[in-house]
């Protein structure tokens, strides 16, 4: 009774992955390797053959390795300071470090264009008070791209390692001091070599997220004709009409894309996660601050005006020009107005429909994929069978690869009509498809945690007072892990409502997301309008932050 | 080596007293372990030791340097006071060989790479963990480490070891070895050491002196004996060993005792006039004897039995009174009358 039950779940998760998961990313491999209906490797050698080609590829390992190294280095620093002296105002300092997750990178890049671009606010008001028509500095291009990788990116080394600080005995680094050596000589020869594999998990992930990154290359490199990875194949999908043989360059392309990536999270999942000390705290030890003594107020005016400069500036520039009449005259009171707000909430319609599309694809996204993350993390936790591993391992696919490549791989599969008439290309579904299948691992991540912790003889308890599977998992599973639902729900909420990476590729007139309409109307020179739904959507995720924050009692958010 | 004189030591944590009132002179390669419940301030009073903690109040020497004085704005920083430290969790460095942790305190002190690993190598053979140098933390067991933990902190010839309970975290077996190794390796090398726990068989098992706290505070100091034989008040009493506290009212003539709880049975006994009228007669259970019933004694019911091998254990009900007695071997069963008989030099009154 109970087995073939089982048996219908595992079926039904593994068709539906095999639709959501196998058949794109299946069509996107067999496309790179087809060449004029051949299996060959020509489309490769197109890529490392063509000058513009290849240098998008050296661009993409440029920026990320230069930004991965400048991140990681900002965040180790930054998580020492938080985790390890007493720097007045640590709680605030702390989560405040943590906001640039918060910021869509895309958004943080135009943000950045405003402020340090060359008719940015900086160069601005320094031309208007020295009367003269020379910028004081102009960053574009790469270094650009570098800048705003690296405020945006070091969250994830910072994270990682202030979540390994914090669990460090700190008995190991009294036993340095004891031996006789100094706060200093302690870091560098316990509290550093112990934490370097929780470092370089860190910023691996920076890289691969970097190398993934659409947005800041888009805003910040595209305008320069400085090209990565993901921006080129944005532009060939963009130009296929045109190019010939663009769609297969682009496919041999996010293939180098997506090795890259999975070559760095497999050499974390292999490697580091194995060379990390597990290093579990004594009873009746906190960890020690270092007395800065002097340095106290130094410190703390670094981490400050890291988060000044880092989440605040950017934010009040893009407000600044949310509220300007038009982009270019001067932020002053007197040019100020809400019309822009009012443009893009009740007067265009491409944002109006984009609002509109955005919000329905967030709530059934993260519907959809919090129902089938249930199912799919009830089959791997409570399954014994091979198919677990198999069914685990599918699911977490999609979020592993470049979005770019992910939506490629989306395009490449529905790109024609089934049965003759069903044609989801160039619909809001093939968004949505997308959309449920990149963050299904979110899901089956938070409900399978949850569910974890939920002990089988609740269920069999249950099974034994004669109530069947499904009466059970209502009765009995589903009331305990409501809170897992529940932040499974908001983790694919929020990051499906600010997307823009699968969406900037997948969208068609009619069909467009919030994401894709702040990108558009940036580009299309309508900076002000961009400005003031980039504002709309900041303050929306920054409500939703506080909201899970405040109902999971911190486990989610930041 | 050097003794060790904390004066007057205070403690506040945010408000809250941890350690208050504390003074003790340890003398030159003595022995001396603070013993107490948990929470009592033990650790807190050994990292004030150590410098991990600055004190509120009091000061701390050693040898002959004052190493923390707060009135007098002295505070010397762990790494300069040249103490050896045994942690709890081992705290051996995952990421170094056997032979570099030990060796790391004399790679502070800059002595040249060959020398220390020479003294190194002596020091491991000295806790028995010879040819191990090359090993890492993890392909060791808990007693392994913890031994590695000892040969660090002995490597740098510390004035004083401290030891927070060292040996918590090995299994029972383990714990009564390293126990003799531990106090083998003091009387070989004549180090100061200032043990902590609070396993009381281990703290007599090594001390020459022992430190019973309670609440922050010094109940008392003495030898093992002292402090076993003539408990200084009724905490130490209880919490050192077994005894039995029996409420009883002394007679108008001093010259006996009634038992409240059990029918005002009289037990003959000069009371000292300063103990005053109601007094809690203490006696430990091996102090105590069990005979046949016999109707001139104090009278009671065995209502438990345990056996424990080279003692059984009694619990008697003596009308409301529990006894708990302790005999060599198994007389009785439950249910049986018996006399209870004390021996009377052995009573302890608070
Ligand atoms: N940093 C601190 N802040 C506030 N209170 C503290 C701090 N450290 C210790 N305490 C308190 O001081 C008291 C003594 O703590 P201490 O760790 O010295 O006890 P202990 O005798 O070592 O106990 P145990 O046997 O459990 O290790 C405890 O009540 C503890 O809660
Ligand atoms: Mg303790």
């Amino acid at each position: 009774m109970r087995t073939s039950k089982g048996d219908v779940v595992i079926i039904f998760s593994l068709v539906l992955l095999a639709v959501l998961v196998v058949y794109p990313l299946g069509s996107l491999i067999l496309r790179a390797f087809l060449s004029e209906g051949e299996v060959s490797l020509d489309n490769f050698s197109k890529v490392l053959s063509t000058r513009e080609n290849f240098i998008a590829l050296w661009h993409s390992l440029f920026v990320s390795i230069i930004s991965t190294i400048l991140a990681t280095f900002l965040g180790t620093v930054l998580a020492w300071i938080v985790a390890r002296t007493d720097i007045p105002f640590r709680k605030k300092i702390k989560t405040g470090l943590m906001m640039p997750f918060l910021i869509p990178p895309f958004i943080a890049a135009i943000a950045w264009l405003q402020l340090i671009g060359p008719a940015g606010y900086i160069n601005s008001i320094y031309m208007t008070v020295k009367e003269t028509w020379n910028p004081l500095f102009v960053i574009y291009g790469k270094w650009a791209v570098i800048l705003v990788m690296t405020v945006s990116g070091y969250p994830f080394v910072y994270l990682t390692t202030l979540g390994g600080l914090e669990r460090m005995n700190p008995s190991l680094e009294e036993a340095g001091q004891i031996s006789g050596a100094g706060t200093f000589r302690v870091m560098k020869d316990i509290t550093l070599p112990m934490m370097a594999p929780t470092i370089g998990a860190g910023a691996i992930l920076v890289f691969v997220s970097r190398i993934a990154n659409f947005g800041i290359p888009a805003v910040m490199g595209m305008p320069d004709n400085y090209y990565v990875l993901t921006t080129k194949i944005y532009r060939l999908i963009d130009q296929s009409f045109v190019i010939p043989d663009a769609q297969a360059i682009a496919t041999a392309m996010s293939m180098f894309l997506m090795i890259i990536a999975a070559c760095g999270l497999l050499f974390v999942k292999f490697y580091l996660r194995g060379k990390e000390y597990t290093v579990i705290s004594g009873k009746d030890v906190q960890p020690k601050l270092v007395k800065l003594g002097k340095w106290r107020y130094l410190l703390f005016a670094f981490a400050f005006l890291v988060i000044l400069v880092i989440v605040v500036l950017p934010v009040i520039a893009i407000l600044l020009t949310a509220l300007t009449r038009a982009w270019g005259l001067p932020p002053t009171l007197d040019n100020w107005t809400l019309e822009n707000f009012r443009y893009v909430l009740f007067d265009l319609d491409m944002s109006r429909r984009a609002i509109r599309n955005s919000i329905f694809l967030a709530l059934s996204a993260s519907t959809i994929t919090t129902l089938m993350g249930a199912i799919i993390s009830y089959v791997v936790v409570r399954g014994k069978m091979k198919s677990r591993q198999l069914i685990d391992f599918l699911a977490s696919i999609p979020y592993s690869i470049p979005g770019t490549v992910f939506a490629l791989g989306m395009i490449i599969a529905w790109n024609r009509a089934f049965w003759g008439r069903l044609n989801i290309y160039n619909t809001i579904w093939i968004i949505l498809f997308a959309y449920i299948a990149r963050y299904l691992a979110y899901s089956v991540r938070t409900v399978g945690s949850s569910l974890r912790q939920v002990d089988v003889s609740l269920e069999e308890a249950a099974w034994v007072s004669g109530s069947g599977w499904l009466q059970s998992f209502k009765d009995i599973v589903l009331p305990l892990i409501k809170s897992g639902l529940f932040a499974s729900w908001f983790l694919v909420f929020m990051p499906t409502l600010r997307e823009l990476t699968i969406s900037v590729l997948l969208w068609s007139t009619g069909n467009e997301t919030i994401g894709v309409a702040v990108y558009n109307l940036q580009e299309g020179g309508d900076v002000t309008s961009s400005a003031a739904l980039a504002i709309i959507m900041i303050i929306v995720i920054f409500a939703g932050n506080y909201l899970i924050k405040k109902i999971t009692r911190g486990e989610y958010g930041y | 080596m050097a003794g060790v004189v904390l004066e007057n030591i205070k403690k506040n944590f945010d408000g809250f007293t941890a350690v208050n009132n504390f003074t003790l002179e340890i003398k030159d390669g003595e022995f001396v372990t603070l013993l107490g419940p948990s929470g009592c301030g033990k650790t807190t009073t050994l990292r004030m030791i150590a410098g991990f903690i600055e004190p509120t109040e009091g000061s701390v020497s050693i040898g002959e340097r004052i190493v923390s004085n707060p009135a007098g704005h002295i505070f010397v920083p762990p790494e300069e006071r040249n103490i050896g430290m045994v942690f709890q969790t081992y705290a051996v460095w995952p990421h170094m060989n056997i032979l570099d942790n030990v060796a790391y305190p004399l790679k502070i002190k800059k002595i040249a790479r060959r020398n220390r690993y020479k003294k190194a190598e002596q020091v491991l053979e000295l806790v028995q963990l010879g040819g191990m140098g090359k090993r890492y933390p993890h392909q060791l067991s808990g007693g392994q480490q913890q031994r590695v933990a000892l040969a660090r902190a002995l490597i740098m010839d510390p004035h004083v070891m401290l030891l927070d309970e060292p040996l918590s975290n090995l299994d029972a077996k383990l714990r009564e070895q390293m126990r003799f190794e531990i106090k083998e390796l003091q009387k070989r090398t004549g180090v100061t050491i200032i043990y902590v726990t609070h396993d009381q068989a281990e703290a007599m098992a090594m001390s020459d002196r022992i430190v019973v706290m309670n609440r922050g505070e010094i109940q008392q100091i003495g030898k093992t004996e002292e402090i076993y034989e003539k408990p200084a008040n009724k905490f130490v009493a209880d919490f050192i060993g077994l005894i039995n506290f029996i409420p009883c009212r002394v007679s108008r003539d001093r010259r006996s005792l009634f038992i409240r709880g059990a029918g005002n049975v009289e037990i003959e006994y000069p009371v000292p006039e300063e103990l005053g009228d109601d007094v809690l007669l203490s006696v430990r259970p091996e102090d105590i004897d069990l005979q046949e019933y016999s109707r001139k004694n104090l009278v009671g019911t065995v209502t438990r039995v345990t056996y424990f091998g080279n003692i059984v254990d009694y619990l008697i009900r003596a009308g409301d009174v529990p006894i708990r007695v302790q005999l060599k071997e198994k007389e009785f069963t439950e249910g049986d009358r018996v006399s209870v008989i004390f021996d009377c030099k052995k009573f302890l009154f608070y």
